[in-house]
């Protein structure tokens, strides 16, 4: 089926070995965490930590809590972090019986999040307390959902607002009309130009990678936390390649930015 | 403690009702579409040039592949950079490739076609000089097949077999290394359009995107990408390069004035905010 | 079973598929990568279905919610029959062979009401973006008024008003982006994608689980 012609493609070795270190520095980190080597921590997020203040809040106001994934399909990893903060959010609303509202615009996460949110009701004790129709797809074109958003969050005068996910023009909509409700928004996407929409119109941002590591920041689970690490590994890799990289430009030796693929 | 007291003019201006922020950008903005001010264009940006100049010393019949991905909400500001572009590339002789990676982004094909060429499909010099292959799903993944093999769709957005066009029969390679330039048009990002096609095939970038998406675009120019035209008013600086002012050209007087309005608001703002903050420092 | 079947057959599944689209970027082998185009146009084909499939859902819950007159009846109801022009589009494709692209049907509902629908709302950002920046730009600490001073620069830099004011201000304004807004969105872009490539590690490693619709 294969002939004996499998190749790196030309000018990819860079890619292919940082490819290979990148897995192994991880797996590395994932193992030495683990086994009880390491204990890192991860520095706070006061993003994360607000999740149950606003909902306390929602509680002692006796008023919903909405969240969103955004505009993008299951396959976004902004989407994937997001449903997993969702989960837990679900999870402590249901226990404190508040209603929860989670909308998204990709028919693609209906099924994952209704599985989602009806498991975390289970796990709370309260099945009975879900309702599907809690769990709503407003529309696919970015700005029907944003209106079908602000209207949510205006009609039902929600007393929490979380965006996190993917988010595009969109953002600050939906952040302007949590304003307008007077509820208190926690917001993170990796799309590093809605961000300073974000951190001007809400409470709390979680800035691209701390909305990633959320979930692993939640759980504490220590494979979690190990990818974490293995990922700092990588940076600190990075840096000193950046570093070592430049000096060699500048003094006339480009092998180590040729062979990079740079 | 602090005196209190009702606060000042001065001190009020911090908190002015928002519905006055809103009647002002109103009127600051249609004012001036409805009576033009004429506010001189100022120089050409850099980024804009870079697109231009690049465009401009292509020799004939070099393919540009024109990505669509612009929503009717971006299309304010993308679309007349795209016409303008299309304008450019008519008057040099390019072969200009169509596909939209966004189901919005259909029409604007057919309008950049009907408006620049006259007719879309019909036109003599369809299957020769201009080929629109349509919607290809999945914006990244449709793009690597694309970029892997130029027949990835089998037929256009009309039907027709791209075997049989003129427009593909002397590119050697038949991917994305016979094109001299891929442009994105939409507010999304373009960095799936540099890692599938820049990277692997040495065909640089360009984009016509909208402002918000610029400060995105910075980290890959000038190398990915050679030049850009941010938002509405790089797709005015390129209708007056090519001495074809349009409506982006009509709506610099408005978002000259809209930016000064907010900065104006602003300033406003922190007046009031540092007059009370005096106040209070004066008073305890 | 139930547990390998639920939890471990789609890592494995999306594990795979993950390598082989991976080494197909970085491995040069005719048929292997000939396998990867026909995967990517298979992807695009089973997106097509899963958009399908979610139509499907989401037209049994909103008969289900008409059927119970549940709150807000109307929208679902017009939800169902928009949906019929899908039907419309389909029939006129399969029997007349009319493509959306040049068609004068689509150009005028997309241009009479899709069009102007979507720029109305994309306009209102303008007021919001006014109302916002009001709102929150205080100088309250030095580095708010760093970004404050940045952005009203760089506001008027990007709009020809700001050359009339002072011609060196376009220059500016493309120094802070060039330079400082470059490193800070590297910076940003580069934490962003390794953050993403261990999430996709926690993912094939069956830690992430809430795309399964598995939370804890």
């Amino acid at each position: 089926m294969f002939d004996a012609t499998l190749s790196i493609r030309s000018g990819y070795y860079g890619s292919l070995l940082m490819f290979i270190v990148a897995i192994g520095i991880i797996g590395l980190g994932i193992y030495l965490t683990v086994k009880g080597v390491l204990k890192p921590k991860i520095r706070r997020l006061p993003g994360i930590d607000a999740l149950d203040e606003s909902i306390g809040r929602a509680t002692e106001l006796g008023r919903p809590v909405h969240f969103t994934v955004g505009i993008g399909t299951i396959s976004n990893v902004q989407v994937i972090a997001g449903l997993s903060i969702a989960g837990y959010v679900a999870r402590r609303c249901a226990e404190l019986g508040v209603r929860f509202f989670f909308t998204f615009s990709e028919p693609t996460v209906q099924p994952a999040a209704l599985d989602l949110i009806r498991e975390a009701y289970t796990l709370a004790g309260k099945p009975e307390d879900f309702s599907p129709d809690n769990v709503m797809w407003l529309s696919d074109r970015q700005f029907s959902f944003a209106t079908g958003v602000m209207g949510l969050v205006v009609r039902e005068k929600v007393a929490a607002n979380l965006l996190l996910g993917y988010f595009a023009a969109e953002s600050l909509i939906f952040s302007e009309a949590g304003y307008r409700a007077g509820a208190i928004q926690i917001a993170g996407t990796t799309n590093s130009y809605q961000i300073p929409f974000f951190i001007t119109t809400c409470d709390y941002t979680l800035i691209s990678e701390e909305l990633i590591t959320a979930g692993a920041y939640m759980s504490q689970e220590k494979g979690q936390i190990g990818t974490i690490l293995g990922q700092d590994y990588i940076r600190v890799i990075g840096l000193a390649l950046m570093g070592i990289g430049s000096i060699l430009y500048v003094i006339g030796i480009k092998t180590l930015t040729q062979w990079l693929g740079v | 403690m602090g005196t209190k007291g009702s606060k000042s003019f001065i001190e009020k201006l911090q908190e002015l009702d928002v519905r006055y922020v809103y009647v002002l950008v109103l009127l600051v903005i249609t004012v001036p579409i409805l009576r033009p001010i004429g506010i001189p264009p100022g120089k050409t940006s850099p980024e804009t040039l870079g697109l231009y100049r690049y465009i401009d010393e292509l020799p004939s019949k070099s393919v540009i592949l024109m990505i669509a991905d612009q929503s009717p909400a971006a299309a304010a500001e993308c679309q007349p950079g795209m016409l303008a572009i299309m304008y450019h590339t008519v008057a040099k002789g390019l072969r200009v490739l169509f596909y939209a990676s966004r189901t919005d982004a259909i029409p604007y094909i057919d309008d950049v076609m009907v408006k620049v060429l006259g007719k879309t499909s019909d036109h003599p010099d369809y299957g020769k000089l201009y080929v629109n292959l349509g919607y290809i799903p999945q914006a990244e993944v449709g793009l690597t097949g694309l970029a892997s093999d130029v027949f990835f769709t089998n037929k256009d957005a009309y039907g027709n077999d791209l075997r049989s066009m003129e427009f593909f029969e002397d590119l050697p390679k038949k991917d994305a290394s016979d094109w001299k330039l891929a442009i994105y048009f939409g507010a999304s990002s373009l960095d799936w359009v540099v890692r599938q096609v820049t990277d692997p095939y040495g065909c640089p970038t360009g984009g016509g995107v909208a402002a918000v998406l610029v400060t995105r675009i910075y980290p890959y120019y000038p190398h990915s990408v050679i030049g850009f035209l941010s938002g509405l008013k790089g797709s005015a600086e390129y209708e007056l390069m090519i001495q074809k002012p349009a409506e982006a050209a009509a709506g610099m007087d408005a978002q000259s004035l809209g930016h000064l309005a907010i900065v104006i608001m602003i300033v406003l703002g922190n007046i009031g905010y540092l007059a009370s903050r005096l106040k209070s420092q004066g008073g305890a | 079973m139930s547990v390998v079947v639920k939890r471990y057959i789609p890592i494995v599944i999306l594990a795979g598929l993950a390598l082989f689209s991976a080494g197909d970027t970085l491995l040069l082998e005719p048929t292997y990568n000939s396998l990867a185009t026909s995967g990517r146009s298979a992807s695009a084909v089973i997106s097509a279905f899963a958009v399908g499939l979610s139509v499907m859902l989401l037209s049994r819950n909103h008969a289900r919610r008409i059927m119970r007159k549940r709150t807000v009846v109307e929208s679902s109801v017009l939800l169902i029959c928009l949906w019929s022009m899908l039907v419309v589009g389909f029939f006129r494709f399969v029997v007349y062979g009319i493509r959306p692209s040049g068609d004068y049907m689509v150009q005028r509902l997309f241009n009479g009401i899709v069009a102007p629908g979507d720029s109305t709302i994309y306009a209102i950002l303008a007021f919001f973006i006014a109302s916002a920046a009001y709102r929150a730009f205080r100088a309250r600490t030095i580095e708010a008024t760093i970004l404050l001073v940045a952005g009203i620069v760089v506001m008027l830099g990007k709009a020809p008003i700001g050359e009339l004011l002072w011609g060196g201000l376009p220059d500016v304004s493309n120094w802070i982006l060039n330079v400082i807004n470059t490193a800070g969105s590297r910076v940003i872009l580069m934490s962003a994608i390794l953050a993403m490539i261990a999430l996709y590690i926690r993912i094939i490693l069956g830690y992430e689980r809430g795309w399964m619709g598995r939370g804890d």
